[in-house]
């Protein structure tokens, strides 16, 4: 497996670049696991830690460079935890760590608010829709006419279009207002 | 999130509404907070998936998240990439092994086509001939000539030494023929190997034969100086 240095990593996800993306999870996705199963989490949670933890990173080295002063791997490890803790507290579960690792008390607040919101709710439940549902609303809000949509995707005719853009739209919508997390925020 | 004017925002949006009543929608919008709400809600949902970098992203966690969990339920033996070499010089070796029988079968299998061949002539419609030349190869097949070597040239005053094997009872009549079709030598009886030529021969190209009394058995020539 290629070995990608601090560097590389973070322009790597500057980039999206699914190889470092791999290369990240494989290097670190078995730490953040130990770390919120011993913490009261699940496999699943850990999953989804790790994916927000990763965007959280990803917006974080978009917006501004990131000049690390320390290992990717503390600096991650202390995101990841960053993260379990306000969501241990959001959903009132009573913790005490028992990591003993390096972590850094990060205060970079705006790291955090988008995990938190409801945009990242949308997007979590917008991959959760079909392939074609995905690819309609893309094209839609990418400002793609219905004439066009229809032609692109195979479908009848424009109204055909309008008629799925409508299923899909309703099918994310049933999604979002089901999500544990954005019941939560709604409150 | 209030889904009771989903329709509606979905006409606004789709621009499907007649100029009437995208006015009147509008100045609800204006003066109702609950809609105004909602609609702004749903204006959101637009905003996060137009956020094209971020759902790449999520699309491609999304996708290394579905490999892993597809690897992590491969059986153990093909989880490790060595295993995959492991497996591949496996089925290179039984390859190879499979071909290099089936080539020495196909030898066997050719010699023994070659022998029933020479064994079927007489039954088979060849010419005179190719029947003659067949029988020849035949006989010659067991028929080893060790000296003379493949020299051309040999020297005339030296004597002459003839060494072969043979898989054959007959006894063998060594002839030396001159380019006139003379015969300038024959060992007159059943010659044994080894043979050696004692006569001073004429210089010039020279034909040797072993013969039984009926047929040639081996056919050759040197040159002598």
């Amino acid at each position: 497996m290629v070995h990608y240095t601090q560097y590389g990593i973070t322009e790597g996800l500057k980039r999206n670049d699914k190889d470092v993306l791999k290369y990240v999870y494989r290097q670190y996705f078995p730490m953040v696991r130990y770390f919120i199963i011993r913490n009261q989490g699940s496999e699943e949670d850990a999953e989804d830690m790790f994916q927000e933890a990763i965007v959280a990173v990803c917006q974080r080295v978009k917006r501004k460079n990131l000049a690390l002063d320390c290992a990717f791997k503390t600096y991650f490890y202390s995101v990841v935890r960053h993260m379990w803790l306000q969501y241990l507290d959001r959903n009132k579960i009573h913790y005490e760590f028992s990591d003993m690792d390096e972590f850094l008390m990060l205060e970079d607040k705006e790291l955090y608010d988008d995990f938190q919101s409801k945009k990242a709710i949308f997007q979590r439940r917008f991959l959760d829709l079909t392939e074609l549902c995905r690819k309609v609303l893309l094209m839609v809000v990418e400002g793609t006419s219905y004439e066009e949509i229809a032609l692109t995707l195979g479908y009848k005719g424009k109204q055909y279009a309008i008629k799925r853009k409508y299923e899909c739209m309703k099918s994310l919508i049933n999604r979002v207002i089901n999500d544990p997390e954005y019941k939560r925020l709604s409150q | 999130m209030n889904t009771k004017y989903f329709n509606q925002f979905e006409r606004y949006y789709n621009g499907e509404m007649e100029p009437g009543e995208k006015v009147s929608f509008e100045e609800a919008l204006a003066q109702n907070p609950e809609l105004n709400a909602a609609f702004k809600e749903n204006l959101s949902i637009y905003d996060a998936i137009s956020d094209k970098d971020m759902i790449d992203l999520r699309i491609k966690l999304r996708e290394i998240r579905e490999e892993a969990a597809r690897d992590r339920n491969k059986p153990d033996f093909f989880r490790h990439s060595y295993n995959w070499l492991w497996m591949a010089a496996l089925i290179t070796i039984i390859l190879s092994f499979t071909v290099i029988v089936s080539l020495l079968i196909a030898r066997v299998d050719w010699k023994e086509q070659l022998v029933s061949e020479f064994n079927t002539v007489d039954t088979q419609e060849y010419s005179s001939l190719d029947r003659e030349l067949m029988k020849f190869g035949k006989r010659n097949m067991d028929f080893k000539l060790e000296s003379p070597d493949d020299s051309l040239f040999f020297n005339r005053k030296d004597p002459l030494l003839f060494k072969w094997t043979v898989n054959s009872m007959n006894p063998l009549i060594l002839e030396l023929i001159d380019r006139e079709g003379n015969i300038v030598f024959s060992s007159g009886k059943p010659a044994l190997s080894p043979y050696v030529v004692n006569k001073r021969l004429p210089p010039g190209i020279l034909v040797y034969r072993f013969r039984t009394d009926t047929e040639a058995y081996y056919i050759g020539f040197l040159f002598l100086k």
